[in-house]
């Protein structure tokens, strides 16, 4: 094996090598994306909570009903129509 | 031989239920000899017979005797077993197991003093009563797993336990069976009422643990029609305001709300039992009814000391008309206080030092081994404190970041925040840095230490980020980004000797400056490289002499930093204003208030561009530094501003000793005030300073500052640490 084979096997090894470490570090990069979205999901998982907890989403919620309740009868009452 | 374990059965005309109930009871397949106890108090209706039919051990008491804390504490004397399993005599266990189940509980734990079981309801009970008991049993292992409850002695759960003391405390003899050797300690009390709820809290203060058993079921269930419903209720809210001292919430927003949420349970419960639609309409105007009863009952028994006597009588469904509150002995386990004349202590298990509590005993900084491959790209994990929009330091942790994305290796940014000063999550965070600090940093920002992985290098840039990265796992190194003494941010306290053990951690330090990597090698024996800061070119153009208004001296005043020794400058200031009055300081930096002896205008904490402006206004700059010199120095300088600083080797090792960049003024206000008005005097020597400053600033650059880091990081990782 000549001295110029070694060498080619040498820099294609290098280059693998550079291959993997960016993969690793593209990978690295995705895993703390996927960290940072789970901590947002927790983190608006939260908020709901808390508003969901609170007086005033409690004691507006007839309103909420109301509207839904409202809306439901205007489609059905378009659908008849239609 | 004596029995090991006795079933006791309180019973007074209970002919209903009873056979069945002994009949499951004599059906028990345990591997213990079993005792059946009936105690009896004026039967008319063929209890005594069917207990004797089942070889029960009767005895019986007269009428007026009968308490049922008493009652039960008679049962213990009498009973022959170590342990004593109590029922109602309408309360069947529901299958072979069931005592079996209970014993099984006493093995949990050696502490263990009672066990009790879910009751079933019988077939006929109503759907509220159905879902309220299938959901109250399944607080304790979800309903379905044995569940140990033992009162915790940290901080954190002793406030829940005061929060939520019925998760620990209930307990129910209609179902719950007794270790003797406890009851000895702690017996059944004299009350009226819920004996059992008064058992499980002294039990549970006392330091005994209790235990859930699925298994251990039993069916049992009351129906009541409404009226009785209430006067039922009346009676146990009573109950719990004399032994636990329960008072239920009245309000009208609340009770409805309550009442409401009640309604929705059974809502739910129906819909899984597969009732939808208008067919839920009547039941959940039943459900409406009857929790709204349960909650008037509940309202009025747990005020029942207010309540004429006469009144109470009429609404008691066992027809009492007394309120005897039970005085429970403070448990020592609970005891806020042993001095009557001290302030209560808010207990908070969030402390703010928790992280120094779990740093020590101390600790080598964790790190993996490695062969020394510096091969990028680097996976670089920064842990920073929460930041103040227009904080410096965190701007040149944001910049560096961004060179070493810019020579393309990876980092993310993880906020330590113990004193719980940042309530935004990492994505807003992110989007400050590039809104606010640096455009285009790419990094992801994720709060706290607790999702961290994995990292080439972990790198701590505050010291209390120190103490979380020094444990980190996974990384091949780790690296302290120091931009000053931070020892001496503080007076003698524990804050400085914390700050002071992080130097004594044996991080590899990259140090703003030279004068700041000398202390770290010199006084604390830490391998130190360093970097010099860049400035921004851009925002901080120079200008020169023409359009500088003679007597402005811009000033940087942040009060908030002490080091920056504001008062000294003021000391000089108010020396140069007796020499001349017309000279007009502008203050900038801080959101405190000042009051002077010399007219001055403030701008408090403005942005870069409008600094910029002031700075190219200006015809001298004042700018003081303690321990690492100002980037508000560099920025003045870039602007072409003539900068008076403080002399020291902190300054002096940075911006030359000679006095050829920026004046360098001993720490009085005499000698302050003589160098800024020769200044002010001497236009030619101190725009040919300038011009040297901004030369100076020029070779600068921000990519210099990269390329350092980026050397130094890769020393790093070159050279792996030496393992003691």
């Amino acid at each position: 094996m000549s001295s110029n084979d070694w060498e080619q096997r040498a820099l294609a090894a290098e280059a693998a090598l550079e291959e993997v470490r960016a993969e690793r570090a593209r990978l690295w990069q995705e895993l703390q994306r996927l960290q940072r979205e789970r901590q947002e999901v927790a983190h608006l998982q939260g908020v709901v909570r808390h508003m969901e907890g609170s007086v005033s989403w409690k004691v507006t919620e007839p309103l909420r009903a109301a509207k839904t309740l409202a809306i439901r009868v205007r489609r059905q009452l378009e659908q008849r129509q239609g | 031989m004596a029995a090991a374990v006795t079933v006791a059965i309180p019973a007074y005309n209970g002919a209903r239920y009873l056979d069945e109930v002994l009949a499951a009871v004599r059906a028990q397949r345990v591997g213990a000899d079993v005792e059946l106890l009936v105690i009896d108090s004026g039967s008319t209706d063929g209890t005594l017979e069917i207990a004797a039919a089942h070889g029960a051990r009767v005895h019986s008491i007269p009428k007026a005797e009968f308490s049922h804390g008493g009652t039960r504490n008679l049962a213990m004397q009498l009973a022959e077993g170590e342990h004593v399993a109590f029922l109602t005599q309408d309360a069947t266990p529901a299958h072979d197991g069931w005592l079996a189940a209970m014993l099984e509980g006493f093995a949990a734990a050696e502490d263990v003093a009672l066990v009790f079981g879910p009751q079933e309801p019988r077939p006929d009970a109503s759907h509220m009563i159905k879902c309220e008991m299938e959901r109250h049993f399944a607080t304790w292992g979800g309903g379905t797993e044995l569940d140990v409850q033992r009162l915790g002695r940290t901080a954190q759960e002793v406030a829940e336990y005061r929060r939520f003391p019925g998760r620990w405390t209930f307990f129910s003899d209609v179902n719950g069976c007794v270790a003797k050797a406890a009851w000895r300690e702690i017996p059944y009390r004299p009350v009226a009422y819920a004996e059992d709820q008064l058992l499980g809290r002294e039990m549970i203060e006392a330091g005994y643990a209790k235990v859930f058993h699925p298994r251990a079921a039993v069916i049992h269930s009351h129906d009541y029609p409404p009226a009785q419903f209430l006067r039922r209720y009346f009676d146990e809210f009573r109950s719990l305001r004399e032994v636990l001292d329960h008072i239920e919430v009245a309000h009208p927003v609340y009770t409805p709300l309550t009442i409401r949420g009640l309604v929705g349970h059974d809502k739910r419960w129906l819909q899984r039992q597969g009732v939808q639609g208008r067919d839920l309409v009547r039941p959940l105007a039943v459900s409406a009814r009857h929790h709204g009863i349960r909650q008037l009952g509940a309202i009025v028994g747990s005020r029942a000391d207010r309540v004429p006597r006469p009144l109470r009588r009429a609404l008691s469904l066992e027809g009492r008309d007394s309120f005897t509150p039970y005085d429970v002995p403070e448990s020592p386990l609970l005891a806020s206080t042993t001095q009557p004349d001290s302030r209560p202590v808010r207990l908070d298990a969030g402390w703010d030092y928790d992280f120094i509590t779990r740093a020590y005993p101390s600790r080598e900084i964790a790190t993996v081994p490695h062969a020394g491959d510096a091969g990028g790209p680097w996976r670089v994990a920064w842990v920073v404190p929460p930041w103040r929009i227009g904080s410096g330091g965190h701007t040149t942790i944001f910049r560096l970041i961004r060179q070493l994305e810019l020579r393309g290796h990876s980092n993310v940014i993880h906020v330590f925040d113990p004193f719980g000063h940042n309530s935004l999550p990492g994505s807003e965070l992110r989007e400050q840095i590039r809104e606010q600090f640096v455009p285009g940093v790419e990094a992801e920002v994720l709060l706290g230490v607790e999702d961290f992985d994995s990292a080439d290098l972990a790198m701590a840039t505050e010291w209390t980020t120190a103490f979380p990265v020094r444990d980190l796992p996974n990384c091949r190194e780790k690296g302290y980004l120091v931009q000053d003494i931070e020892t001496e941010f503080f007076a003698t306290s524990a804050q400085r000797i914390w700050a002071e053990e992080t130097y004594r951690m044996g991080y590899r330090c990259v140090a703003y400056t030279p004068w700041m990597a000398d202390i770290l090698r010199d006084d604390y024996g830490l391998e130190s490289h360093w970097f010099e800061c860049g400035t921004d070119l851009d925002v901080f153009p120079f200008a020169g002499e023409e359009g500088r208004e003679g007597e402005i001296i811009a000033v940087y005043a942040r009060r908030e930093t002490p080091r920056r020794a504001v008062d000294l400058a003021m000391a000089g200031l108010a020396v140069l204003a007796q020499r001349r009055p017309a000279i007009r300081p502008v203050l900038f930096g801080s959101r405190q208030k000042s009051v002077l002896p010399f007219a001055a205008e403030d701008l408090g904490v403005v942005a870069p561009r409008r600094l910029s402006q002031l700075y190219r206004q200006a015809s001298v700059g004042l700018v003081f530094s303690l321990t690492t010199h100002s980037l508000v120095a560099h920025e003045m300088m870039a602007s072409g501003l003539p900068v008076v600083e403080l002399e020291g080797d902190n300054v002096g090792s940075a911006l030359g000793a000679s006095g050829d960049l920026v004046a360098l003024a001993e720490k009085r206000p005499d000698d302050i005030a003589d160098h800024v008005e020769r200044l002010l005097d001497d236009r030619e020597a101190a725009a040919a300073m300038a011009r040297r400053a901004r030369a100076f600033v020029e070779e600068r650059t921000w990519e210099r500052a990269g390329d350092q880091l980026e050397g130094a990081l890769r020393e790093f990782l070159a050279n792996p640490r030496r393992r003691g």
